[in-house]
């Protein structure tokens, strides 16, 4: 059993954990449904549609380290549009990625994920100097 | 004048030296100059030589340093135009290879056929005939991952 004196201190301590915890579930649960409004939007052929609803994905709060996971959506995102050619979307929403991850190794998959789209775009030297850059981005250490 | 002599002109340019040798008194006399001299070695017979003349000459003849054989291929035309293309070449190189580049051509190649792969994954789960909706669901990146390519990554 633990001491009654002891329950505010416990509470003070991992409050604070459980509710970073809590927003990240919510966090999680909007973007799983919103993911699936996306994916529904592109299967429909309804492409103006994409980028507002993708918007609602970028505008959650992602911690660094579930970070990984917006970068993954993206990457499922590019494929999708990528098989109805919707390149210029991709890119769009690549951007957007761009400016909303932090972390040094996302930014540097999102770069390389830009790499991808250039050249299934035929555009050969972008696409070597967006992998070079990743590439130089994921040397850096971050803060 | 010594083409003229040596019957190298044709009729009209053998003809219009020798109107020009009527007419200028300076080149007449040196016209005849060189007949005379012409004439002068058409009369000596040809010179035999003796046979051990090279093997008497050979030892009297300096011999070549390693510059001096060097030097003396160097002067050749094609020898100076081969190694200024080198030299060129060399020059060049040194500043049109950039370090890694090929390594990063490579690592390029590399990560384009991992990524197709992952993209026909991808879009096979996506778009096939078969089960849509629950392929689609699979591919939530927000669902708590199984696998890197084929689940939603915040559905848990």
């Amino acid at each position: 059993m633990i001491p009654r004196s002891l329950v505010p201190i416990l509470m003070l301590t991992f409050s604070p954990i459980l509710r970073a915890q809590g927003d990240w579930e919510e966090t999680r649960s909007i973007a799983q449904s919103q993911h699936e409004i996306i994916l529904l939007l592109i299967e429909k052929k309804e492409f103006d549609e994409v980028p507002p609803a993708a918007e609602e994905i970028f505008k959650l709060h992602f911690p660094p380290e579930h970070e990984d996971k917006l970068v993954e959506e993206i990457r499922i995102l590019t494929d999708a549009l990528l098989h109805h050619n919707q390149t210029s979307i991709a890119h769009q929403l690549l951007d957007k990625g761009l400016a909303k991850v932090t972390v040094n190794r996302s930014k540097a998959e999102l770069h390389r994920e830009k790499a991808y789209l250039f050249k299934r775009e035929g555009k050969a030297d972008e696409a070597m100097n967006a992998f070079k850059l990743a590439k130089e981005i994921e040397q850096r250490t971050d803060p | 004048m010594t083409a003229l002599l040596d019957d190298e002109l044709s009729s009209s340019e053998a003809n219009s030296v020798k109107d020009h040798l009527h007419s200028c008194s300076t080149c007449q006399q040196e016209f005849q100059s060189l007949s005379f001299a012409y004439q002068l070695t058409g009369q000596l017979g040809e010179l035999e030589v003796a046979p051990d003349l090279w093997d008497r000459i050979t030892p009297r003849l300096p011999s070549r340093s390693f510059f001096g054989q060097f030097w003396s291929l160097f002067r050749r035309p094609w020898v100076q135009a081969t190694v200024g293309a080198l030299v060129l070449a060399a020059f060049l190189s040194v500043f049109l290879w950039v370090p890694g580049q090929d390594q990063a051509e490579k690592e390029f190649a590399e990560f384009i056929q991992q990524r197709e792969r992952i993209s026909a994954e991808t879009q096979s789960l996506l778009f096939s005939n078969a089960g849509v909706e629950v392929n689609r669901a699979r591919s939530n990146p927000f669902v708590k991952p199984v696998s890197f390519s084929t689940r939603n990554p915040f559905q848990e």
